[in-house]
């Protein structure tokens, strides 16, 4: 039995993860349940563990959450489980991230694959390999279907692998989780993408009897503030996706100046902001509409970033981009307060009168949000989307306006779906197109 | 839910039991409902609470609940002073009935108690009618049992045990018998062969055992406190087990009797752990009545993972697999020594394995500076263990010492004798 860290997967060891089990009360109707969007049995596989069995643990979890060791790792618990945890009332919360964390890896340890599905069922066409994308595939394998899913990228993974900072969510824990999800049938092509050459008509016209669409976000706003066009702004999808791939041996190293601006408070923001001090920026500032406790980025994120140097000017709006020579010197930006109390949009800042202020900076990181890819909708004839590009789908079941197609994670939300609710959504998803393929006849 | 799909069946005189977890005669199986639901939640079956012929109503006390925790942990203990179910027999009757005929995949067995051979016989009799799968007799509930002599229990004396396992086998013209008995005997192998003698089909070891739960130091009443008076309870739960484990290993190594096990099991590992000593099926308590009946669920899956670790097929395989391992004290090996050694990334500096050798056993162990690692002297260190079980990192392990011929040459018979 293992009982280390040692490995790429790393951890608790099993010492830590029985006195921290130990400590949940392991309740009826568990708050940390109602909290998570995938509906993790927490109650459950927590129990598991205590009483000895990490595989069954494992096993609750991955029913509805198929990327276990990942959300252990990545999903904002404090907002969640951890933050719903009852023990919060007698001492401190469950650390249930790295418990389930815990099982996940223990399981990838063992090496075991998972039960394949009978297989006798519908060839389904998944486009995206991403965290929603996976899941409608993992489910549909359970359930005897025959998924394949199309990855434009060259790894599997999506915001996983190409989104975040290399080392939020180790690659060998991915690689596990993935190898799990092809055990159970799931057949992933990568470097396939599917658009207006390839579309989903051709899909179907090739045998696959439903689509689930979990493309993600494939492009970030346009911010329009004047000077975004300078050479030396970026959006925060363009940084992370090239320093990922790079972090991957797929790439240059992206460059980034000695001084680099970030706008944008929310995770991205956040994420751009670590990620250029990670590619060599010396100073790294962000500005952002939010105040420091309004910011929609992961308070645990914010003081990490804070704590590595990262500067936040918070309560400021850009004016516009400076530059020279057609490329960018830096940032007008000025203080807001709030017209109205409390709602923390654009359309409510007021910009104060005489605190405008300019940070130098040679790169700008626009992550003020994103869409996905315009280009998406030509891919998908007869799936209706909105102005912005989103996909408008059911929020129980992701069916869009055409039959057997379906739609899930930030392809429907325009951003902002955490990873667990993206599986959530691929896992409702699958169990909808089970219903929908069961409900054919021939 | 159960994540595993394997048969978990297993045979026990002659009754095959759908999984070898079922409800012990016990609170949780006092009532038509709770039954229902234990067996929706997955359990192979259960014993309803022992019933007798009342000629006057069970006078039950309370509270009559009391637990020992431990440094932070509840329940290690659970004391009751219950009695048997306040229910009449015509009402368990109809239960049993009504349960074999709902459930009839699952086991349903009824404990009796009696006091006199008319009453023994008259149970076994009307109980075997409703087609239930055996009869438990309760030789030892430490409560009111016996009347005249509080505290002492039918299993407690031998003679008396075979004379009652046979009457009772006597009126039973088709279930097994199986007879409930006490760990607290001098010679619990004396008293299953009396069960044997008596005829009696299978052994249910073991019974809670007497205790006094504790004492409020402030009102100098004992737990649990009714109305100022207190008595003894019988005690369950985890800090029974060991308890648990000897008793139905003396008895699995003496006597060829099947045997349900009882007595402190809460996971699947004890469960196994049980098994392994020779018990066909387990039979569980004060784990539902803290955490609830759905742990079915972990001590199925638990077994089931268990067996596919271990290539066994069914959970029949593994009885009394342990039971060669135990020996006799004199007939433990001598000659290979082992010595405690430490894993030194696991090491958090504690001091504790340190002060352990120290004050409690051979001073093998010195902290120095810088490191502050634990230093263990193999040549001070007998192997005694104690240091790897307060040890919370689980960085200290047993090694083999390896002996020169000089070293072993060079012993004093003083030294001898310590090893």
């Amino acid at each position: 039995m293992s009982n280390g860290q040692s490995d790429a997967l790393g951890g608790l060891t099993d010492t830590q993860a029985t006195l921290e089990a130990s400590r949940c009360l392991m309740c009826e109707d568990p708050p940390c349940v109602a909290a998570c969007p995938a509906r993790v049995p927490v109650k459950h596989f927590i129990r598991a563990l205590r009483f000895g069995c990490p595989r069954r643990a494992v096993n609750l979890i991955r029913q509805q959450n198929i990327l276990a060791g990942v959300c252990g790792l990545a999903c904002p618990v404090e907002e969640l489980c951890v933050g719903a945890c009852t023990g919060t009332d007698l001492a401190t919360p469950v650390a249930i991230g790295k418990l389930q964390h815990y099982a996940a890896v223990t399981e990838i340890r063992s090496g075991r694959e998972g039960l394949a599905g009978p297989g006798d069922g519908r060839r389904v066409a998944i486009i995206g390999a991403g965290p929603s994308g996976l899941a409608a595939a993992a489910e549909l394998a359970r359930r005897g279907h025959l998924p394949t899913v199309f990855e434009k990228d060259r790894r599997p993974g999506g915001i996983c692998t190409y989104g975040a900072p290399a080392d939020r969510v180790p690659q060998a824990l991915l690689t596990g989780e993935i190898e799990y999800i092809k055990s159970l049938g799931v057949e992933i092509r990568t470097a396939s993408p599917i658009d207006r050459n390839n579309t989903i008509d051709d899909l179907i016209a090739d045998g696959y009897q439903a689509v689930y669409v979990g493309t993600g976000l494939q492009r970030a706003a346009t911010p329009h503030v004047p000077g975004a066009e300078l050479e030396g702004v970026v959006t925060w999808r363009q940084l992370l996706h090239r320093a990922s791939a790079f972090s991957l041996g797929e790439g240059d190293k992206p460059t980034v100046a000695s001084q680099v601006i970030v706008v944008g408070g929310g995770g991205v923001a956040v994420d751009a902001a670590c990620t250029a001090l990670e590619l060599g920026a010396d100073d790294v500032d962000v500005v952002c509409l939010e105040g420091p406790h309004e910011m929609p980025a992961c308070r645990d994120e914010v003081d990490k970033a804070w704590q590595t140097g990262v500067r936040f000017h918070t309560r400021s709006m850009p004016i516009e981009v400076t530059g020279a020579n057609g490329k960018v010197t830096g940032l007008n930006a000025i203080r807001i307060r709030w017209a109205e109390p409390g709602r923390f949009i654009p359309s409510n800042a007021d910009p104060i009168e005489g605190t405008e202020y300019w940070l130098p900076g040679a790169t700008v990181v626009f992550a003020v949000g994103a869409a996905p890819a315009t280009e998406l909708a030509d891919a998908l004839p007869g799936v209706d989307v909105d102005v912005t590009g989103r996909i408008i789908a059911d929020v129980d079941t992701g069916a869009t306006s055409r039959s057997g197609v379906y739609a899930g994670g930030d392809a429907v939300s325009g951003g902002g779906t955490t990873i667990v609710k993206a599986i959530a959504e691929g896992k409702r998803a699958g169990e909808a197109i089970d219903a929908h393929l069961r409900g054919m006849t021939g | 839910m159960i994540t595993h799909n394997r048969d978990l069946s297993i045979e026990f005189c002659s009754i095959r039991f759908p999984n070898p977890f079922l409800l012990s005669a016990a609170p949780p199986t006092d009532d038509l409902d709770m039954v229902r639901a234990a067996f929706e939640a997955g359990w192979g079956g259960a014993v309803l609470k022992t019933t007798s012929v009342e000629t006057q109503p069970v006078d039950l006390v309370y509270p009559m609940m009391s637990a020992l925790h431990f440094d932070g942990q509840r329940i290690m203990g659970l004391g009751n002073i219950d009695l048997i179910s306040e229910h009449h027999i015509d009402v368990v009757e109809a239960r049993a009935r009504t349960l074999k005929t709902e459930y009839p995949d699952r086991v349903v067995a009824v404990s009796i108690m009696g006091s006199s051979k008319q009453q023994w016989q008259e149970l076994v009799r009307r109980l075997e009618a409703t087609g239930v799968d055996f009869v438990e007799c309760s030789f030892s509930c430490p409560q009111g049992s016996m009347g005249e002599e509080p505290g002492a229990m039918l299993a407690q004396s031998a003679d008396a045990t075979e004379r009652v396992a046979g009457w009772v086998k006597q009126a039973a013209a088709r279930c097994p018998i199986v007879i409930k008995i006490t760990p607290q005997v001098t010679d619990v192998v004396k008293v299953a062969q009396a069960v044997k003698r008596g005829g009696a089909d299978a052994i249910c070891a073991a019974n809670t055992i007497p205790s006094l739960m504790g004492v409020d130091v402030d009102t100098f009443v004992p737990y649990p406190d009714v109305q100022g008076s207190s008595t003894y309870s019988g005690l369950s739960g985890p800090a029974t087990k060991p308890i648990t484990l000897r008793t139905l290993a003396e008895i699995a190594k003496n006597v060829d009797l099947p045997i349900t096990a009882t007595g402190g099991p809460v996971t699947w590992r004890d469960a196994v752990e049980m098994m392994l000593v020779g018990a066909g099926t387990v039979q569980f308590c004060t784990a539902v009545m803290h955490y609830g009946l759905d742990i079915i669920d972990d001590l199925q899956d638990g077994l089931a993972f268990y067996l596919d670790d271990k290539g066994f097929d069914r959970p029949g395989d593994i009885v009394g697999r342990a039971l060669s391992r135990i020996v006799s004290h004199d007939k433990l090996p001598r000659d290979a020594k082992t010595v405690s050694s430490l894993i030194e990334e696991r090491c958090v500096k504690c001091d504790l394995c340190y002060i352990a050798c120290r004050d409690g056993g051979h001073q093998a162990i010195k902290i120095e500076a810088p490191d502050r690692l634990p230093k263990i002297d193999p040549d001070r260190c007998p192997g005694c263990r104690l240091c790897v079980t307060v040890c919370p990192a689980d960085a200290l392990t047993m090694v083999r010492k390896q002996e020169t011929p000089d070293d072993a040459g060079a012993r004093t018979p003083a030294d001898n004798d310590r090893i």
